[in-house]
C-alpha cells in the first residue's frame, strides 16, 4: 500500500509540475473547463422549464452536473492508456519500468493527475453554476462520494480494458467511442434516455452512467438519501465485480504478452 | 545458483514477432539463441558485436525489461521473469534511448521523480543525486529544463537516474555513447572505482567503442547473429580464437609473391598489400607458435630482403572480424552458446 501511495505521489507531483511548466495552456484549461456551464446556461435559456427536467432542477442543473460528472468519469477511463501512450511517444516507459516500482503504482499513478484535475472541474462548474446561475444544491457534495467511486471504479475498469489495448495495439482505441460517446448518448448525461426513441433507449440500462448519474442527481439535485438509490448503487457494485477482475486480467496480459513480444516500450 | 555470481544465464532464447507488410502474416524473428552465461560479482562484464547481433535485447532480458522467450535469466539468484520486480530493484539500468526524461522539468525534478518510484525519501534523494552530480561534474545543470540540456549531459543524468537506489547489478547500454572524450574517461574511472567499493557489485556494459570495452572489462563476450560466438578474459579469446597477434612485414620490392612460389600458402590469413616500393604481408600468429620464423626463413631463402617486423597483440576489433569469417567454427557456433564462457573468473586486469 505504501508503494502504491508513493508512486501516486510521484506521478502527482510530476503531471502538476509538467502541467505547470505550460502556464498558458494551464490556465486557458481552466477557463476553458469552466466556461462549460455558460455554454448550458444558453441553450437552458431556451429550453426554459421544460416538465422533463421538473424534478431535476432544470436543464441547466441536470445537463452540469451530468456533464462534469461524465469528465470526471471519462478521467478514471482515459487515464491509464493515455498516460502509458504518453510514457511511450516520450520514451520514459522504460525507464519507470525499470524502477521496480509496482505495475499497480505505475497504473494509479498515471492517472492521480488526470483524475484530480477532473475533480477540481466538477468543484468549479458546480461552484459556478449555484454562485453565478443561482443552482441550488439539496444535498453536500461529499454524499456523493460513494456514487462517485462506484461509478469511477466501473469506468477504471473500462479504461484497463482499453489500457490494455494500446500496450499491445499501440494506437486506435475502439472503447473510448463506446464508452464516451455512448455515455453522453445514451446515459442520461444532457437529457433522460426516456426522450430517446425506443430502438436506441435500451442502450442506457447497459451503461453504468445511467445508475451513477441518476444517484448523483437525486442526492445533490433533489436531496434524496443514497439508501433511496440502493438499487443504482447495487448494480453499479454489480460492475464492478464483473469488469474490475476481467480488466486487472486483461492488462496484466497485455504487459505480459508485449514484454514477451518485445514490444512495450514500441510506440 | 553459486554463490559469486551476479547473473546466470541458462539457455536463453528471445523471438520477436515481425510483420513485414500490412497484409503478411506475422513471422518470428529469433534475436537470442540458446544464450548460456554467467556474469561474476565483483566483474565488469563487456558485450561487443557488431549492430543487430542482439546486444540490447541481451541485456534488456537481464535488466527484466524483457520476457525471455525460452531459458532463465538470474539476477543475484532471483528469476527476472514475471514482474521481476525484485530484480529490478537491484539493478540499475541506463538504455541507449537519447529521449529518457520529461523534457519540462528539470533535471532534478526527473531525478526525483524516480527516487520516489524506487522509494528513497526526496531528503535522502536529494542529497544522493547532489552528490552524484558534483562527482560527474553536472552539479549546475540539475535546475534546468533537460529540453535545455546537451545529450552529453542527458546521458549522464541518465547514469545518476541508475545508481540514485544504490543497485547492485548496473546495466548500461552505450554508456558513453554522447559523451566527450574527458567524461568518457571519467566514467570509466567511476565504474572502477564504485566496483571497488563492494565486492558484490557488478556491471554489464555494451559498447562499440571496442577499446574501451578492453579497457574496462574484466570478461568479454562477442556476440554474433544472436549467439555468444565467445567469451573471457582478453588473453582467453585471443587463445581461442587461436591466432595471439598480427604481424606485419614490410619487405622490399613488389615481386614476393612471385619470388615465394607457393612457399607461404600455409599462413594463416596472409595478406598481401603492395604498397609503392614495398610489400607488405600480414597474418596471423599464436604466441607459441613458429610461423612468423618460418615465414622469415622463407623470405631470406628467396632472396628478400624484410624492412621491417611489426608484431600486434589481436585486438577486440581483430577478434570480431576474424568471428564473422570461417574462424566461428573454431569456438563451436553449433555447439551450446557460450560454451566457452565457462572460463575460470577473473580478476581485475
Amino acid at each position: 500500500m505504501k508503494e502504491l501511495l508513493n508512486c501516486a505521489r510521484a506521478f502527482f507531483i510530476r503531471d502538476a509540475q509538467n502541467a505547470l511548466s505550460y502556464r498558458f495552456a494551464f490556465v486557458y484549461g481552466q477557463v476553458v473547463s469552466m466556461a462549460r456551464t455558460l455554454v448550458l446556461w444558453l441553450p437552458a435559456q431556451l429550453v426554459g422549464d421544460n416538465p422533463i427536467f421538473k424534478d431535476q432542477g432544470g436543464f441547466l442543473a441536470y445537463s452540469v452536473t451530468g456533464s462534469v460528472m461524465l469528465g470526471l468519469f471519462m478521467a478514471s477511463y482515459g487515464g491509464f492508456a493515455t498516460s502509458i501512450g504518453s510514457e511511450r511517444r516520450i520514451g520514459t516507459l522504460e525507464p519507470v519500468f525499470a524502477t521496480g516500482a509496482p505495475l499497480s503504482g505505475l497504473l494509479l499513478g498515471g492517472s492521480t493527475w488526470t483524475f484530480a484535475h477532473s475533480l477540481l472541474d466538477v468543484v468549479l462548474n458546480l461552484g459556478i453554476a449555484t454562485w453565478i446561475f443561482g443552482l441550488k444544491l439539496q444535498g453536500s457534495i461529499l454524499s456523493i462520494l460513494p456514487i462517485v467511486v462506484l461509478t469511477s471504479l466501473t469506468f477504471v475498469a473500462f479504461g484497463l480494458f482499453s489500457a490494455a489495448f494500446t500496450v499491445l495495439f499501440k494506437q486506435g482505441d475502439p472503447f473510448r467511442m463506446i464508452i464516451g460517446a455512448g455515455s453522453a448518448l445514451f446515459g442520461g448525461v444532457f437529457y433522460p434516455s426516456e426522450v430517446l426513441p425506443k430502438f436506441v433507449s435500451w442502450i442506457g440500462p447497459f451503461l453504468p452512467i445511467t445508475y451513477g448519474a441518476r444517484a448523483m442527481r437525486g442526492v445533490i439535485l433533489r436531496g434524496d438519501s443514497l439508501m433511496q438509490h440502493w438499487s443504482d448503487l447495487f448494480v453499479l457494485i454489480l460492475f464492478c465485480g464483473a469488469l474490475l477482475p476481467l480488466g486487472i486480467g486483461a492488462f496484466y496480459y497485455a504487459v505480459r504478452r508485449a514484454k514477451l513480444d518485445g514490444t512495450l516500450y514500441q510506440y | 545458483m553459486i554463490v559469486g555470481l551476479a547473473v546466470e544465464i541458462i539457455g536463453l532464447q528471445k523471438n520477436y514477432a515481425v510483420s513485414k507488410a500490412f497484409w503478411s502474416r506475422r513471422s518470428t524473428f529469433q534475436a537470442l539463441l540458446d544464450i548460456n552465461l554467467q556474469i561474476n560479482q565483483g566483474e565488469i562484464f563487456g558485450i561487443v558485436g557488431r549492430n543487430g547481433y542482439g546486444k540490447t535485447t541481451l541485456i534488456r532480458c537481464i535488466a527484466g525489461l524483457m520476457a525471455p522467450s525460452q531459458g532463465r535469466v538470474l539476477v543475484y539468484g532471483s528469476d527476472v521473469r514475471g514482474t521481476g520486480r525484485q530484480t529490478r530493484k537491484l539493478t540499475g539500468w541506463v538504455g541507449a534511448e537519447e529521449r529518457s526524461f520529461y523534457l519540462r522539468l528539470t533535471a532534478r525534478q526527473n531525478l526525483i521523480f524516480f527516487a520516489r518510484l524506487q522509494g528513497i525519501a526526496d531528503a535522502e534523494a536529494g542529497a544522493c543525486l547532489t552528490r552524484l552530480a558534483q562527482r560527474f561534474g553536472c552539479e549546475d545543470s540539475l535546475d534546468r529544463r533537460v529540453h535545455e540540456l546537451s545529450t552529453g549531459l542527458r546521458q549522464r543524468f541518465s547514469i545518476i537516474r541508475a545508481m540514485l537506489h544504490d543497485p547492485r547489478l548496473l546495466i548500461l547500454d552505450e554508456p558513453t555513447r554522447s559523451l566527450d572524450p574527458f567524461a568518457a574517461d571519467d566514467l570509466r574511472r567511476f565504474l572502477t572505482e564504485w566496483l571497488h567499493e563492494d565486492t558484490r557489485r557488478s556491471v554489464v556494459v555494451t559498447s562499440h567503442l571496442l577499446f574501451e570495452i578492453e579497457a574496462m572489462s574484466h570478461r568479454i563476450a562477442i556476440m554474433k547473429k544472436g549467439r555468444i560466438a565467445a567469451s573471457g578474459t582478453l588473453q582467453q579469446l585471443r587463445q581461442l580464437l587461436g591466432a595471439g597477434q598480427r604481424v606485419e612485414l614490410l619487405v622490399q620490392g613488389t615481386t614476393v609473391g612471385e619470388a615465394m612460389g607457393s612457399g607461404l600458402q600455409a599462413v594463416e590469413r596472409l595478406q598481401m598489400d603492395v604498397a609503392g616500393t614495398h610489400t607488405r604481408l600480414t597474418f596471423y600468429r599464436r604466441p607459441d607458435d613458429a610461423t612468423l620464423e618460418q615465414v622469415l626463413l622463407d623470405l631470406h631463402r628467396a632472396g628478400q630482403r624484410v624492412l621491417s617486423v611489426n608484431t600486434i597483440e589481436l585486438s577486440l576489433q581483430d577478434m570480431i572480424e576474424r568471428l564473422e569469417g570461417e574462424a566461428l567454427d573454431l569456438v563451436g557456433s553449433e555447439g551450446p552458446a557460450g560454451a566457452t564462457d565457462s572460463t575460470s573468473r577473473s580478476q581485475a586486469p
